[in-house]
């Protein structure tokens, strides 16, 4: 569903791999399949993200979402993904309802499926009570659901999460990661960005640890601390970041899954 | 039926804005309130200027004579005043305690009397023997008065008149006296008759102002709105939002532009309606009592202003959205409404100047043009200037055409979308920017390169001293080329790029190419002579430039030839090509954009010259020479070329009617022109045009050809071509 194949990225002119933003990625997420990138700031996470949602334009490499090539079909790639980050913020002078609405309409759904829709996922997401108040008068848990369900308002199969629950405070962070799961269970394929390893540990069914543009491990949370023997999660991350930066451990050449 | 993309985002665009309290306030309510506000203003401020008198102190009354009065008690002689001016004027006449001028001017001063008119002693008897005076010894009343003070200058005015009328009476006077008749100290008076009708006298005054506020308005209508859609969006982080939903690029722009535009036709046309009705209101009752050119305004006039408006908003708000794309933040995006203020005001007002018209070399100015057609419409002069309509639309929709491009590639720029995530966190150092430089010079390089020779010939064409003779002219001109065109440009070469060889395209000499070069330019000078004497049909040049240029000739016609060729062909050549060839065209041409390269390039070579004569051929030349220098990749055929060509300029000019005499074979090539000038026969203008047009097309599908192939195939492992402006150049071949 999502097709990562040798991708780099980098914003200047330079060719070498040191100022690369994202060095020789690949990886793959299957339908109902959460995938998590985990990586510490500026480890290449949000670049890899917007290159799949067709806001960056890869240097190298190929990503293909349902087959579509997001350089070629950067349009279909669009209408198959729902796309939710920390930098995607909602308007202040709209209200919840046309917001979602909007965006709907720009997906080319007719009024009436688009309104069916949207009474589902408002109460779905338990986002009756404000659905009349504009943007700027929301919580940050609000604006937050009101992204999500910007997101599913076409049903896309795949989903992107870049960093979701940054800002959220506990309870709306919580049911942010429900929702999440219940997506999983729906059979959508989930990419999910974050640097709280806990969020990993409890949500992703695979997990790729991103540092400095490059691909450290890859695997399942359990596979990974088998393969380092570390009994923490955390530690393995540590580890992986650690001996990249002394230079000695080498990016995973095949994935382990 | 579904709703296009672009007319989604413009329907979003208007409703968000339009919640917005203060973009409602500036475009709805403001101009509602802010001309009655300036009227009420205006009408109190007039009533204060009517009411007011000037004080004039009349030092000396005792030597008035009695017959005619000049004074009586505190007001002048009614019969020396029309009715309407007697209570304007109130007179001092107390005696001062100190010498009269000391008195005036301390009086003034302190503010206590606007002027003062000291009559000398004696005047009276003076006046009483007129007949035995020498017209040098006549007395002379002084007025003293402030000409700093509009009030004093006022006051001047005012006491001049009466002084003169009163004169009158005295030669009246005299020659009653004598029985004869008061008609010969005025023989004839004139009577001033206005042909023009009271609508032509209304829009006159109108078809100055309007057009000018309203394009102001729509400037700044733009503006700020295009500020809140771009720049605010990118700083809310909607604007992120809107990149991954289905709206392409290009329905954003479209969408955003529309609604810009809507804002600033909306806040123009307000802005109008406000300042018609409080006219409307207001005017009659200044008119009261003078004549004023004022009324309503016509309301065809109203008419044709909304038609200009059309484009003019569409540029503006084209530009404003480009800029407001391309600023981080809101603050950024505000900054920069003052340089394109400043770009435009002076275009506006220049077209108000009198003795500006409507000319095809001043409707070729963007905006300029508009107005003074638009004024020229409004005086009435519509069938005379309606064929200006086509080259006005041509610059006014070319502008646009830019305008637009320019704000969709903004929207296609990574580095401008997400500019935050990607700006360089280190500390400027001369090392790292020295080590970091790029390998080749980027587009805005070589734009702001441009710019600062533009700037530089400005500032030394200002300091150059006129010269005398022709070796220091030759010093100069010389010095003067190298100095202000080869220096800066090599210069950047080295400083900006790590590849200054390549940038100025010296790195390649292939002596086949030069020869070619040299030989093309022989076919083609023919088409130049010819385009520069169009165009010197078409944009005459201005006396004082003629009579400048004419001396210039002089200078060269008194040196030997081959230090003309020097000095005129061989250096321009060489600095001039380092310049535009070499450093301008290769930053212009990153992004394989050869095309855009060699237009940008020309159009720089062209700014140049200085005189628009010369600038307009020059652009010309520039073309070819551009392709030549992508063509072969060297700047030696360019130079070769420009060399050629600027010599047969001369030789021709100066020295080929003696050659045609001692040749006479050249005759059937060269022709002389009405006023001795050497030109080409006919044929070879001819065939230089067809070798001119057969080289460009050719070049042209080339170009085409190389540039589709570059960006249509997809090459999935192997590099492909990034995109923003920190692309790598890729070298363009024109195989």
């Amino acid at each position: 569903m999502i097709e990562v194949d040798h991708l780099w990225k980098s914003y200047d002119d330079e060719t070498d791999s040191s100022s690369a933003a994202v060095v020789d990625l690949s990886f793959s997420v299957q339908p109902g399949e959460i995938y998590g990138l985990l990586g510490p700031n500026g480890a290449g996470k949000t670049t890899t993200l917007r290159i799949l949602a067709t806001m960056l334009q890869p240097t190298r490499g190929t990503v293909r979402v349902c087959g579509h090539d997001v350089r070629t079909e950067a349009a279909a790639v669009r209408r198959h993904i729902g796309f939710v980050s920390n930098n995607t913020a909602i308007y202040d002078r709209m209200t919840a309802w046309e917001t979602v609405e909007y965006f709907g309409r720009l997906y080319g759904m007719a009024r009436k499926p688009l309104r069916e829709r949207m009474t589902e996922l408002f109460s779905e997401l338990q986002m009756e009570s404000f659905r009349h108040v504009v943007g700027g008068k929301m919580s940050t848990g609000m604006k937050q659901k009101v992204s999500i369900a910007r997101a599913l308002v076409h049903d896309p199969p795949v989903l992107v999460f870049d960093e979701p629950t940054l800002g959220l405070d506990v309870l709306a962070a919580r049911a942010l990661l429900q929702i999440i799961e219940r997506l999983r269970s729906q059979g959508k394929c989930i990419l999910f960005s974050t640097h709280i390893m806990r969020e990993v540990e409890k949500l992703c069914d695979r997990v790729g640890i991103l540092h400095k543009g490059r691909l450290l491990a890859e695997g399942t949370v359990s596979s990974l601390s088998y393969q380092y023997d570390r009994a923490d999660f955390e530690d393995v991350f540590f580890y992986l970041i650690d001996e990249a930066d002394k230079g000695r451990a080498k990016p995973s050449e095949f994935s382990l899954s | 039926m579904r709703t296009p993309n672009f007319l989604l985002v413009f329907s979003r665009e208007i409703r968000d804005q339009l919640r917005d309290r203060r973009t409602l306030f500036t475009i709805v309510v403001l101009p509602m309130l802010l001309y009655p506000l300036m009227g009420t203003t205006f009408t109190q401020v007039a009533q204060f200027k009517r009411e007011h008198a000037s004080r004039i102190w009349v030092i000396g009354t005792q030597y008035l004579p009695e017959e005619p009065p000049l004074v009586q008690g505190d007001r002048f002689a009614t019969s020396l005043l029309p009715a309407d001016e007697r209570d304007r004027i109130r007179l001092l006449t107390h005696v001062p305690d100190e010498p009269a001028e000391q008195a005036a001017r301390r009086a003034i001063a302190r503010g206590l009397c606007d002027a003062v008119l000291v009559i000398p002693p004696g005047m009276n008897v003076r006046l009483a023997d007129l007949a035995e005076t020498p017209p040098s010894e006549t007395p002379q009343p002084k007025l003293i008065g402030d000409t700093t003070s509009e009030r004093s200058r006022l006051a001047l005015l005012r006491v001049e008149r009466v002084l003169n009328r009163w004169r009158e009476q005295l030669v009246e006077r005299k020659l009653e006296q004598k029985e004869l008749s008061p008609a010969l100290v005025r023989p004839f008076s004139i009577q001033g008759v206005d042909a023009a009708t009271p609508e032509r006298k209304r829009s006159f005054g109108w078809s100055k102002i309007l057009p000018f506020v309203a394009f102001l308005w729509a400037l700044t209508g733009a503006f700020y709105p295009a500020i809140d859609m771009c720049a605010g969006e990118k700083e809310r982080g909607t604007l992120e939002t809107l990149l991954v939903s289905p709206a392409s690029r290009l329905d954003i722009v479209f969408g955003k532009l529309l609604a810009v535009m809507s804002f600033s036709l909306g806040t123009c046309l307000l802005n109008l309606v406000g300042f018609a009705i409080t006219g409307l209101l207001v005017l009659p009752r200044l008119q009261a009592g003078g004549t004023a050119l004022f009324g309503a305004p016509p309301w065809e006039m109203l008419g044709w202003l909304v038609v200009a408006l059309i484009p003019i908003s569409a540029l503006f708000s084209a530009v404003a959205l480009a800029l407001a794309s391309f600023a981080r933040t809101s603050k950024e995006g505000q900054y920069y409404l003052m340089p394109v203020l400043f770009i435009c005001l002076p275009l506006m007002t220049f077209a108000l100047l009198p003795g500006v018209s409507l000319t095809l070399a001043t409707s070729l100015i963007p905006l300029t043009g508009v107005i003074l057609w638009l004024r020229a419409v409004l005086e009435g002069r519509f069938a005379e200037v309606v064929w200006f309509l086509i080259p006005l639309s041509a610059v006014t929709f070319t502008a646009c055409w830019i305008a637009i491009r320019w704000a969709v590639r903004q929207f296609h720029s990574e580095s401008v979308l997400f500019a935050h995530g990607t700006a360089s966190r280190r500390r400027w150092s001369f090392r790292t920017w020295w080590k970091r430089r790029p390998a080749h010079a980027t587009w805005t390089h070589a734009f702001f390169v441009g710019v600062a020779l533009l700037a530089i010939r400005f500032y030394a064409s200002m300091l150059m001293p006129s010269l005398e003779g022709w070796s220091s002219f030759a010093v100069a001109q010389v010095l003067s080329l190298v100095a202000t065109i080869a220096l800066p440009a090599v210069a950047a070469a080295f400083f900006l790029t790590r590849t200054p060889w390549k940038t100025l395209r010296l790195n390649r000499f292939a002596p086949g190419a030069v020869l070619a070069a040299m030989l093309l330019a022989v076919v083609v000078h023919p088409l130049g002579m010819t385009i520069a004497s169009v165009v010197a049909k078409l944009v005459p040049m201005s006396e004082s430039m003629a009579h400048q240029l004419a001396g210039m000739e002089s200078l060269f016609a008194e040196a030997p030839l081959w230090q003309v060729l020097l000095v005129l062909a061989l250096a321009p050549a060489v600095c001039e090509e380092l310049a535009f060839r070499g450093f301008l065209l290769s930053g212009f041409a990153t992004n394989n954009r050869a095309w855009r390269a060699v237009l940008a390039s020309s159009l720089f070579f062209g700014l140049t010259h200085g005189i628009i004569q010369q600038s307009i051929s020059a652009a010309i030349v520039g073309l070819l020479l551009g392709t030549l220098a992508i063509r072969t990749r060297s700047l030696w055929a360019c130079i070769g070329f420009h060399a050629v060509y600027n010599s047969l300029t001369f030789v021709l000019a100066l020295e080929g009617a003696q050659w045609i005499a001692r040749w006479p074979i050249l005759g059937y090539l060269w022709s002389t022109g009405p006023q001795e000038q050497i030109g080409y026969q006919t044929w070879a203008t001819l065939a230089a045009g067809v070798v001119f047009v057969l080289w460009m097309g050719v070049w042209w599908r080339q170009h085409i050809r190389a540039h589709s192939r570059e960006t249509r195939t997809p090459a999935p492992l192997a590099p492909a071509p990034p995109t923003g402006p920190h692309r790598l150049p890729v070298q363009i071949t024109s195989s």
